[in-house]
């Protein structure tokens, strides 16, 4: 079985026994997945949409284009998107407490990352059966696409 | 009615710039970022490697630091650590900003506390986001 890492501003998708995982702080990892037909895929973006910005060579970093992308991978796999299952992680908030300013913090990109991707996957009609997002912890999310299962496990700060 | 007089000028304490601690040995990333980030309004230190760091961390008291993880002496992950074991430094945000485009470069840099993860080439659209993300804007 293949095993491929996700890095943020990256689509990958596929058919077949195959795992994708990815690492996420503020960033937002959209996994679809058409169990049924075994065919399944991963946008990791870090930014929320913006009007005209670009991601280095691409607009794979926003959240708009890159989950358009892996939606046109999924119909290139023969799949429709009414059959699709979304699931959403990531977009914590990870600063420490006690920023020396002792301002509020500016703000939290991680947030908006999550309000793309839900506003997005309403706009294609693709409906959220599980989401992980938020908090103050970097998470670990292993997808597999050929059963459209998704484990999402805290990256726990260690101890020295 | 009693004209609103014009009330005596007081002194108020201005509002230091956020000082931002650049921790990169690659002269071009640290000149990328001081470009994208100075029109922002913040100050900066400069770091070359882990151990100058740990130093100018403590004595500049930054508001963020951007650490890179391939540095010599002490990589940016020794460093992440060392900065969340000293009570001075722990609390400073770390945003780690490097080439390293591994799965245990990032789990080991969440795992040491760090905020946020950039991959270099350092984008403006990301780099000022995740900034104002952990410090006020």
């Amino acid at each position: 079985m293949t095993r491929s890492f996700v890095l943020p501003g990256e689509v990958r998708a596929g058919a077949g026994s195959a795992v994708l995982t990815t690492i996420l702080g503020s960033g937002v990892a959209v996994c679809l997945a058409a169990c049924d037909r075994r065919v399944g895929g991963m946008a990791h973006f870090v930014l929320p949409d913006g009007p005209t910005a670009r991601y280095g060579g691409g607009a794979l970093g926003w959240g708009r284009p890159a989950i358009e992308a892996l939606a046109t991978a999924m119909l290139e796999h023969g799949v429709r998107l009414s059959v699709l299952d979304a699931k959403v992680f990531g977009g914590a908030q990870i600063a420490q407490a006690g920023v020396p300013t002792g301002l509020p913090v500016g703000s939290p990109v991680g947030e908006r990352n999550v309000r793309t991707a839900i506003e997005e996957l309403e706009w294609l009609g693709i409906p959220v059966s599980t989401r992980d997002t938020g908090g103050s912890f970097g998470r670990k999310v292993v997808f597999e696409i050929h059963t459209g299962r998704a484990m999402v496990s805290e990256v726990r700060r260690a101890a020295s | 009615m009693t004209p609103e007089r014009a009330r005596p000028a007081r002194s108020t304490p201005s509002r230091r710039k956020p000082v931002i601690l650049l921790a990169d040995d690659q002269e071009t990333s640290i000149v990328v970022a001081q470009t994208i980030l100075t029109e922002q309004g913040f100050e900066f230190v400069v770091a070359r490697d882990g151990v100058e760091a740990l130093d100018k961390a403590r004595s500049a008291r930054p508001d963020l630091i951007l650490l890179d993880i391939g540095m010599p002496r002490l990589d940016g992950i020794g460093t992440a650590r060392a900065l969340r074991a000293d009570p001075a430094t722990a609390s400073i945000p770390i945003i780690m900003v490097t080439t390293r485009g591994d799965e245990a470069s990032f789990e080991q840099a969440y795992a040491r506390g760090c905020a946020d993860y950039i991959l270099k080439p350092i984008r403006s659209e990301e780099l000022i986001a995740k900034v104002y993300s952990v410090i006020p804007s």
